[in-house]
């Protein structure tokens, strides 16, 4: 028997390529007082924490993570678990681990919080890469840039893909991006068409330094606080083999026969599971949809995973416009991890931030025009290893 | 001569243990194999995906395959010390007993880069550890067709 939670505080940092000034431990902690500060509460309100990141320890000497978040946001004596690894999904495995505790009746009141401070690196990519099958890919060269890129490649050729749909849809996120100023492309000129088609990089997600923030609780202690909450109505976390190879192979009852770089079966299952707890049994029915675009053809796959298109056929629906602001399934309202942001450890919680923004009607300029009952937010990390599905409601 | 005695900063560096644990496999593509349901993985496992077995055994993988996916690298997914190589390509191979690998597939043509190239196992040295050690292993390489005479970096 699980109780019903609430999302009762959230917050995000200002994504930056370099935040020069904050440590790792100050950028998280502005997010932490941004999320209690967002509900009223003090970090002694605080159980239990989940903090994510997807390199720390190995790239930014983070080493005891616990310790270090513990002190830096006065979270003792609460309990402080790091999720080290994950990929870009590891802040959603932080926010699913804090929903547990609170929804099994462990504690009222628990925090996920996620960071990443990729610019305290030289060679980012060097840190990035061996959260993978280090031994038989980062050993031969192989980067988590080529994953992608791979999975790209075999997306578009196997689905004669139009590559207008990957400009079109990261155009869009810069549009959104333009009206966000925790965005770390605001501020700068619209990229034109042109720009985008000659500069392969502005395909693939921004590495940014940034924080990100949630702080559950359940629904009996929301209903105490001022601020309406939004409610985790489902959520379902999954995880499958890094090593990319292993979708081709389909040996479990779960996963499709047709297995695919082009298909993330763990997130059909997160998708089922999470769907079934929250009864949402047409995914059309949802206001808003926030999906993981490491690369634009990651966001199909995830958008595909969701079940609002037929395998391969995503792209189609982004070059009709389905996803801006004006679009049937608005997605990805803060510019995505391409031009929001990538801050992998953050990634996933920055986006919820970004939903219970959008679902409060705080979202400023890029505020969509509907109201929002219902918002869909999927983070897929490691090249689809992780998957993290969270339906989130308003009453 | 300075009497401070300057230690070592950040002096932490990998043993070759990791690759010579793994010497089979990126030497020879050795994996394993279920003794019970027959179902064939690499890299080498401890248990089945399909069945749960924990009876693996090692496995002679096929070093012959089909390109499945091939990208070419950009300058932007340069490792360390991979710097100076020439552009590269990456793939993944659909080897000719079904099991599916990523590697590195050498000396492409732009017309040879597509899915359905025929390609065989190639040794070749992979890159130098912070020891000092150089590692090696497996890549890939087109397969000479029937009377064109072999090119360079091609797979016999």
């Amino acid at each position: 028997m699980t109780r019903r939670v609430a999302i009762i505080g959230a917050a995000a940092t200002k994504q930056k390529v370099f935040h020069v000034v904050p440590s790792w431990e100050e950028l998280l902690a502005e997010a932490i007082f941004g999320a209690l500060d967002d509900c009223g509460l003090q970090p002694k309100n605080v159980e239990n924490a989940v903090i994510s990141c997807a390199v720390g320890a190995l790239g930014y000497e983070a080493g005891n993570m616990a310790g270090n978040v513990a002190e830096v946001a006065n979270l003792a004596p609460a309990g402080v678990t790091p999720i080290n690894g994950g990929g870009c999904a590891s802040g959603g495995i932080a926010l699913y681990h804090a929903y547990a505790l609170v929804a099994s009746g462990l504690c009222d009141v628990a925090l996920a919080a996620g960071f990443e401070k990729g610019s305290e690196v030289d060679n980012y990519l060097e840190t990035a890469c061996v959260n993978s099958k280090a031994e038989y890919d980062y050993a031969f060269g192989l980067t988590h840039v080529d994953w992608l890129a791979m999975i790209t490649d075999r997306y578009s050729k196997k689905h004669n893909m139009n590559m207008a749909a990957l400009i079109d849809w990261v155009e869009h996120r810069h549009w959104f991006a333009q009206r966000n100023p925790k965005a770390f492309s605001y501020g700068q000129p619209m990229p034109t068409r042109a720009d985008l088609m000659a500069n392969l990089q502005s395909l693939v997600m921004a590495r940014t330094d940034g924080a990100a923030a949630v702080v559950v609780a359940s629904s009996d202690y929301a209903a105490r606080l001022s601020k309406a909450p939004v409610y985790i109505d489902g959520m379902a976390y999954t995880s499958e083999s890094i090593y990319l190879p292993h979708k081709f192979q389909a040996l479990q009852p779960w996963q499709d026969p047709t297995g695919d770089l082009d298909y993330s079966a763990i997130g059909r299952v997160a998708v089922q599971t999470a769907f079934k707890q929250a009864g949402l049994t047409d995914i059309r029915s949802a206001d808003h949809f926030m999906v993981t675009d490491g690369t634009p053809a990651v966001a199909f796959i995830g958008l595909e995973s969701l079940g609002l298109y037929a395998r391969g056929m995503a792209w189609k629906g982004v070059l009709a416009g389905e996803h801006g602001i004006e679009g049937r399934y608005p997605s990805n309202t803060h510019g995505g991890s391409l031009a929001f942001g990538g801050s992998a450890g953050a990634m996933a919680l920055a986006d919820v931030e970004e939903a219970v923004t959008q679902m409060r009607g705080q979202a400023s300029d890029r505020q969509l025009p509907r109201p929002i009952q219902t918002s869909v937010c999927m983070s897929m990390g490691g090249s689809n290893s992780n998957s993290v599905v969270t339906v989130l409601r308003r009453d | 001569m300075s009497d401070f005695r300057e230690p070592i900063y950040r002096s932490a560096t990998y043993t070759s243990v990791r690759n010579w644990r793994e010497r089979l496999g990126r030497y020879r593509l050795v994996g394993s194999q279920c003794s019970e349901c027959e179902a064939a993985f690499f890299p080498r496992r401890p248990a089945c995906m399909r069945c749960d077995s924990r009876k693996m055994k090692p496995y002679q993988c096929a070093h012959t395959g089909t390109v499945v996916s091939v990208w070419p690298k950009p300058g932007i997914t340069r490792l360390s010390g991979y710097e100076d190589l020439p552009p590269g390509h990456v793939g993944m191979v659909r080897l000719d007993d079904g099991v599916h690998i990523e590697t590195e597939i050498v000396g492409l043509t732009r017309e040879q880069s597509k899915p359905g190239l025929r390609v065989g196992l190639v040794f070749r040295k992979l890159r130098r550890e912070t020891n000092g050690n150089e590692t090696y292993g497996y890549k890939f390489a087109a397969i000479q067709e029937p009377g064109k005479s072999p090119e360079p970096g091609m797979a016999i």
